[in-house]
């Protein structure tokens, strides 16, 4: 289903701007954006802010023939407006020019695209109104409080429908549409002057995170599960900071490849980033285990989805890294021929206002052979317990070695040019074949080099629904990504986790 | 029609159902930017180019006839959307009884927050200024022997409005000019100001991170164990300031039980903190980067006491949680230069980092938005700390710090430590490192 797609409307005004931009000798990209959304946030069950946004505007980067870059942005783009931003960003470009600042005739060199994405969702943007979206939240709300025992849950929901259209001189006119929501509760324990917070969420590209039944059933018995930890953490002890044999899981694999390895891998950081060498990717070169690839790849009805670049390129899967082996950059227009890599489409849009960078979209882990897990159990309804009688039927947990069980993603960053990498997690269990025990969460750190070389085996079908925000340069997009179940690492000296000493 | 009138008329006019607005707050800014930026020694690139851009855009709370309540937020738009926007936001209409405190005519303190020289450089009026920035750090970047430079330089512009039906109308004029410098990803600094800044000071905070630049390519590898000695430099110290301090100053947490401090430690001044250690707004420095005038909610700037001698005056509190909890509203500044932190133990870098036998200068941290922030407690690493022995720099060493940052507040251990063009104090404390 779909809504009013009011950048149709801007064929003629790209016309108009394209002819103009022509007339004054520039090659230039065009970027209309107009997002929509909704939010509600509520805490237990009562309504503390239902918010309805609108924003949309032009983003221009002009070039001139000696590759000479100039931009600029403008909300309300109506003709005179619109116009006023082109003239602004020839005026730069030219004015680059006769700096002498960089030149960069890479875009003037690919072919015109056209083609329109508009994803299929379940329900319409406006197929509710706010206030029936409400309605609804409230109630799920409820569901959420319950499912909590008692502790404190904010809930909150958010929808929202990304329109792009992006029009180049030279002929491209592409025009996409990301729908999006999320479903949200944040728990909070506290005891004693203690508190401890744990989340659970899921992600969609409509209302159906509310109405519909599995989805919202699924999401509170994680709640529930995140009750149960919050307050089991209020009690917890840190664990000691050290190397160990380590056990992730998927949306840990995520944040695993998108900070270790997926930023390094962004063509514009090449000069500097361990994954390049003289700004050319190390194509060829080993960088982990035979058994590890990694790729990249944007798909739809994912948090993460942007069909074409920023420039109008379509985005295609990336393999980042087959069998160990570095193979693609993450490469836009403007610094694949620097990288000596294919341009694969990779800039990502995080608004009409600012130029687009080489992003990740979708990163996933994939080790060969993979142990088998019983089909039909449901991630998130493992429990430790049954994770460690998983590693011991596998062979990779006997009797007394343990395991150092890192779950549930809470976030990370990455320096590409240290090579360092860190994330943290919800909690840490400790494994062994008589006992599990519970930790507080330690950060989880290492060498970017050294991890993927300690990736010794993946445990169940492949989940990559693990969804984030990330941030560069000052800009925001969405991420995601996800591994098998579960991934073992052996230990490696390079790798850490923080704790007490 | 202004597009701020234009807003203000579609609120006032909006009609459905026989609902019409009966108190409403709006808060508009329209913002033109100039920016140029350096990445990997290519200036101007597709990423970083040279830049003009204007965009407005703001908020609105709306109390309906009804006495139900409504939210909305827009960048500048055509009519039908900004209709659109209100439609939604009547639909979706709800119940607060917290919000009808909708700010009268006030006597608005007059604080200077605008430099012609830093708009003319938004604008693009004057092209130098950025250009020359740059050059500056690109001299810097050569003689330090960095291989590269990534850097950007910006000025902004901002005219705001916040209209209320109280009665409330502030208009305020004001400028923000920035750079940022990087050398070879190691050492990093951001700068601000409201006046454009004088060469030679750009060119002496610049040496300044070249200085630590040299330090830092030293590389020593793992850094001390156990219980060290560090000082959190400005930026690392802000960063567990906003993420611990203030995420429990928050008074929306604090309402809602996700502070670590609750409503009672407020009421009975509990002593959270070590008992020379306090906390105010600073709103009306001349031109300083976190002077305001007056709030979006229309709250005119004052200073407030959030901590005074150890002791939780208030949370940071807008209208509607103030109402909630039963204090006042507190005037919430936008940067944390328009805070100013006390503490009797306080000296400068040098006397920091010369005052003790071995001590980790700790430039940034990884991780730290994955931190807990009720908890207090933190495990981020710090690949990028010099090890400092009897006042001299050794070299780069990594290190994981473990702690608990409210008990580090409360250590005798604590001092603030002021860096030469930071606002923000360093934080010099003793932390378990591994």
């Amino acid at each position: 289903m779909s809504d009013n797609r009011p950048l149709l409307l801007r064929t003629e005004l790209i016309a108009e701007l394209t002819e103009r931009a022509r007339e004054a000798g520039v090659y230039a990209v065009f970027r209309f954006e107009e997002q929509r959304s909704r939010s509600i946030g509520i805490e237990g069950v009562r309504v503390e802010a239902v918010e309805s946004s609108f924003s949309g505007g032009l983003g221009v980067q002009a070039f001139t023939t000696s590759g000479h870059c100039g931009f600029s942005s403008i909300d309300d783009p109506e003709t005179d407006r619109a116009v006023r931003a082109l003239d602004r960003a020839v005026a730069a470009a030219k004015a680059a020019e006769a700096a002498g600042l960089d030149a960069n005739p890479a875009i003037l060199e690919i072919p015109p695209e056209t083609g329109q994405v508009f994803p299929a969702t379940s329900y319409a943007f406006s197929g509710l109104t706010v206030g029936e979206m409400r309605e609804h939240a409230v109630v799920v709300a409820g569901e959420f409080a319950a499912a909590a025992g008692g502790l404190t849950v904010r809930t909150s929901f958010g929808i929202s429908i990304d329109s792009w259209r992006i029009a180049r001189t030279d002929g491209t006119d592409v025009h996409f549409e990301v729908p999006r929501s999320m479903l949200h509760a944040l728990v909070t324990a506290r005891e004693n002057g203690e508190a401890v917070r744990t989340s659970a969420s899921i992600t969609g590209n409509s209302y159906e995170l509310l109405l519909d039944r599995e989805a919202r059933d699924g999401l509170a018995r994680r709640i529930a599960k995140a009750a149960d930890l919050a307050r089991e953490l209020l009690t917890a002890e840190l664990y000691l900071a050290g190397s160990y044999r380590l056990l992730i899981d998927f949306a840990l694999a995520k944040g695993l490849a998108h900070e270790a390895f997926g930023h390094a891998a962004e063509s514009d950081g090449l000069d500097s980033s361990i994954l390049g060498r003289n700004g050319r990717f190390r194509t060829g070169e080993r960088f982990g285990s035979e058994k590890v690839t990694i790729i990249d790849e944007s798909i739809e009805g994912d948090n993460a989805f942007q069909p074409y670049s920023g420039n109008g390129v379509p985005r295609r899967a990336v393999t980042i890294l087959r069998d160990g082996v570095l193979k693609e950059s993450l490469a836009d227009v403007h610094t694949a021929h620097r990288a000596k890599t294919p341009v694969t489409g990779a800039s990502r849009l995080s608004g009409f206002a600012s130029p687009p960078i080489p992003r990740m979209s979708n990163i996933r882990v994939e080790v060969a052979d993979p142990v088998p897990i019983p089909q039909g159990k449901d991630f998130y309804d493992w429990e430790p317990e049954e994770v460690r009688d998983l590693l011991i039927e596998a062979g990779d947990l006997p009797e007394g070695k343990k395991i150092i069980f890192l779950s549930g993603y809470r976030g990370g960053q990455v320096n590409p040019a240290l090579g360092d990498f860190v994330f943290n997690c919800t909690a840490i269990y400790e494994l062994t074949t008589g006992d599990v025990k519970l930790f507080k969460p330690g950060i989880f750190s290492g060498r970017i080099e050294a991890v993927l070389h300690s990736i010794a085996r993946g445990y169940g079908p492949l989940r990559l629904d693990a969804a984030g925000t990330c941030g560069k340069a000052g800009q925001s997009v969405p991420s995601s990504g996800g591994s098998h179940h579960f991934l073992l690492i052996d230990e490696n000296p390079q790798v850490r986790i923080g704790g007490r000493s | 029609m202004s597009f701020f009138d234009a807003v203000e008329a579609a609120v006032t006019g909006f009609l459905c159902e026989g609902i019409r607005a009966a108190d409403y707050r709006v808060a508009m800014a329209e913002t033109v930017q100039s920016a140029l930026g350096v990445g990997s020694n290519r200036r101007g690139s597709p990423y970083e180019p040279l830049t003009v851009s204007e965009v407005s855009g703001g908020s609105m709370l709306i109390r309906w006839s009804d006495g139900m309540v409504s939210r909305g937020s827009l960048t500048r738009a055509p009519q039908a959307a900004l209709e659109d926007v209100l439609q939604s936001a009547f639909e979706g209409r709800y119940d607060d009884p917290d919000v009808v405190d909708f700010p009268g005519r006030s006597d608005i303190p007059d604080i200077d927050l605008h430099s012609a020289g830093t708009e003319a450089i938004a604008t693009g009026s004057d092209a130098r200024a950025l250009p020359e920035i740059l050059e500056i750090l690109e001299g810097v970047r050569e003689g330090c022997g960095a291989k590269l430079l990534d850097a950007s330089a910006r000025a902004v512009a901002v005219r705001r409005r916040v209209i209320t039906s109280g009665g409330f109308r502030g208009d305020s004029d004001s400028t923000t000019m920035a750079f940022w410098i990087g050398l070879d990803s190691l050492a990093c600094d951001g700068f601000e100001s409201r006046v454009p800044f004088a060469v030679g000071d750009v060119r002496r905070r610049a040496e300044r991170t070249a200085d630590d630049f040299t330090a830092l390519s030293r590389e020593l590898g793992e850094g001390p164990r156990g219980r060290t000695r560090v000082v959190l430099h400005p930026r690392t110290a802000e960063s567990f300031l906003r993420t611990f301090l203030f995420g429990a100053l928050s008074g929306a947490a604090v309402a809602n039980g996700r502070s670590r401090f609750t409503l009672d430690d407020f009421h009975s001044g509990r002593i959270a903190f070590r008992d020379d250690f306090s906390l105010r707004t600073r709103p009306f420095t001349p031109l300083g980067v976190g002077s305001f005038r007056f709030t979006d909610e229309g709250l005119v700037a004052r200073e407030v006491e959030l901590i005074r001698d150890g002791k939780l005056m208030t949370p940071l509190l807008g209208l509607k949680y103030a109402r909630r909890l039963e204090m006042d509203a507190t005037p919430v500044p936008g940067s944390i230069g328009g805070y100013a932190f006390g503490l009797g133990r306080r000296m400068s870098r040098e006397e920091a980092l010369s005052g003790s036998e071995r001590c980790v200068l700790v430039h940034s941290v990884l991780g730290m938005h994955t931190q807990d922030a009720v908890r207090g407690e933190y495990s981020v690493l710090a690949p990028q700390g010099v090890l400092y022995e009897d006042g001299s720099a050794k070299g780069r060493v990594t290190s994981t710090l473990n702690g608990a940052f409210f008990s580090d507040l409360l250590s005798t251990d604590l001092a603030m430590v002021d860096f030469d063009g930071f606002a923000c104090p360093g934080l010099m404390m003793e932390v378990e490192l591994s």
